[in-house]
């Protein structure tokens, strides 16, 4: 390990120092330094526009939670965010079992089953925008039924489950991917000599399967609450919030207060606690499957 | 084993289910591309009767279609690029690092916790900044699009070096290689599948993010395909299947690139969640 000759470690110091410097300049200045600037004009009246501006301390977070506006965006997002959470965890678990057995054309179809991944979630949406405001009318008047003809994303109580339908049917390809590879980590011989003592699916399932799948479902999970509480493209393309503010998401409501409607400290602040809402669920989540996975 | 064969059979046949909730969207799309609008409010779910290639002149005689669709390559090809330069480059000296001295273990977790923080806490003040910044456009989307990559990056590659031995740099050294050599020469190489995962990962982002673009893309001949068919579409929401073709349109590079694609793209996304 000891350099041969010259002084290889200052040359190697410098380098090292070198590589890292571009990235950390532009994670830090662009990623780091105006989370610190929104929470200082969190703390202000800025409407985003005028020079002139005040510090008003924390009136900001209260004045939100007394927002009725504010409150129905979380009802909303909360909803939203369990029913995807919960949605996603199963389907993709099952679609990974599914996928993982030695079934005809399992090449085809862990292809096809990738394939809406890559596609943008804007382009997705806008495709079922269509197709819910116009197939499913031409084809409840087709059969007959009535439940059929209207659209489901103009129906306040309904709305929610089109946007979640889609979501999920392009979320859950990357999800089932990461399960699949979670599945490869575990050993045959294990999963044979269980069944070789007389273990039923069930049982396997539970105590070999689900163990070694925690790390990555852990990894999912945290990725769906970000992903399902900042939901902005699929309902910008399916509903636009609506109806009537029905489906009007945490981000799309930051987007419009701070952009549209010159409450932009305001929305910083809706922001910031959203951030920390965030924070708060993934780091409980993951210490809860840490120590599942150490007892397990 | 019967029971086992009666058991694939099944899985087989809610693959097939399932392959038909994700083609049908699909099939209504392309059908619908070459339909008049009076063959489509005939009958939504049926064949075209013939190739009705007009939806798709309409949209390939706009000069913007063009204008976004090269922005749109631009924008993801300069973005890869800077990811396959940048991010290796910073993740190589943490990984080799961290174990030894506090300095990088402190750069690893600062570069990493931003993967917890999500964008939409600081979208409003980095879209002031580049405003006063002057670089309130493309080259500013990149610039975010490089340091939103970091996070992610730099823990993935990371990871992946923590499972590679350190000899053959250690002998290139002896040899009086510098520090610079032994990253583009036996490192870069070493790192190749991983980077292969975070480009697609952050290709498959550029290529249709929309939420940045929408904010820092205001004028048509800077904006992306992803903009361009959200302006399409509010432009021409009562002709749906002239909809419907642009939108095949503007994901039709993605579909064809993923056919040739698809080996390297899923593998590279589970290698990717093998090492996180």
């Amino acid at each position: 390990m000891k350099p041969r000759k010259g002084n290889p470690t200052l040359e190697r110091d410098v380098t090292h120092a070198l590589f890292i410097m571009p990235s950390l300049l532009l994670y830090t200045l662009f990623s780091v330094i105006p989370i610190l600037i929104g929470v200082y004009y969190s703390m202000t009246n800025w409407n985003g526009i005028t020079r002139a501006y005040k510090f008003i301390g924390l009136r900001n977070y209260v004045k939100m939670l007394g927002d009725a506006r504010f409150l129905r965006a979380v009802s909303f997002n909360s909803r939203y965010v369990i029913m995807y959470m919960l949605c996603l965890l199963v389907l993709c678990v099952a679609l990974g079992l599914l996928l993982n057995q030695k079934v005809r054309w399992r090449g085809f179809f862990r292809s096809a089953y990738f394939f809406p991944a890559v596609i943008g979630m804007l382009s997705c949406g806008l495709i079922f925008r269509q197709i819910f405001g116009y197939g499913f009318a031409t084809l409840g008047d087709l059969l007959g039924v009535e439940a059929l003809k209207s659209n489901i994303l103009a129906d306040p109580d309904l709305a929610i489950f089109g946007v979640l339908f889609v979501n999920l049917w392009q979320g859950l390809a990357i999800p089932t991917v990461l399960i699949l590879a979670g599945l490869q980590t575990i050993p045959m011989e294990l999963n044979e000599s269980a069944s070789l003592d007389g273990a039923s699916g069930a049982q396997i399932f539970r105590h070999i399967t689900m163990p070694f799948l925690l790390p990555t479902i852990s990894m999912i999970l945290v990725l769906a609450l970000k992903e399902g509480l900042m939901i902005y493209d699929y309902i910008l393309a399916l509903t636009d919030g609506g109806p009537a503010g029905r489906t009007e998401s945490l981000t799309m409501l930051i987007m419009k207060l701070g952009f549209n409607e010159q409450k932009f400290s305001l929305a910083i602040a809706e922001s910031i606690l959203l951030a920390i809402v965030i924070i708060m669920v993934s780091v409980v989540q993951i210490n809860i499957t840490n120590r599942k996975k150490v007892y397990g | 084993m019967r029971n086992q064969r009666r058991m694939r059979a099944f899985s087989f046949v809610v693959l097939l289910v399932g392959l038909g909730l994700i083609a049908v969207p699909f099939y209504l799309t392309i059908v619908s591309a070459f339909k008049t609008n009076a063959e489509l409010y005939s009958g939504f779910f049926r064949l075209p009767q013939g190739l009705y290639l007009e939806n798709f002149s309409f949209i390939v005689s706009k000069p913007t279609f063009w204008v976004s669709l090269f922005n749109s390559v631009k924008v993801t090809f300069v973005g890869l690029l800077g990811c396959a330069v940048l991010l290796p480059m910073a993740s190589y000296p943490i990984a080799r690092r961290m174990g030894g001295s506090r300095v990088y273990r402190f750069l690893y977790f600062f570069m990493v916790a931003g993967i917890f923080v999500p964008f939409v806490v600081r979208m409003m003040p980095v879209i002031k900044l580049l405003n006063s910044l002057g670089i309130a456009d493309q080259r500013g989307l990149l610039l975010l699009y490089l340091g939103g990559a970091t996070c992610e990056g730099v823990f993935l590659i990371t990871g992946y070096l923590a499972s590679v031995p350190n000899d053959l740099e250690e002998a290139a050294y002896i040899d009086g290689a510098s520090t610079l050599q032994v990253f583009t020469r036996i490192m870069y190489p070493v790192m190749q599948p991983i980077i292969v995962t975070v480009l697609i990962k952050n290709g498959l982002w550029f290529w249709n993010d929309f939420l940045l673009p929408s904010l820092l893309l205001k004028t048509p001949e800077q904006r992306t395909l992803v903009l361009f068919q959200y302006n399409f579409k509010g432009e021409y929401a009562t002709q749906y299947p002239l909809v419907f073709a642009c939108l095949l349109v503007a994901v039709l590079p993605m579909m064809v690139f993923y056919l040739f694609m698809q080996k390297h793209i899923i593998g590279g996304m589970m290698a990717g969640a093998v090492k996180g």
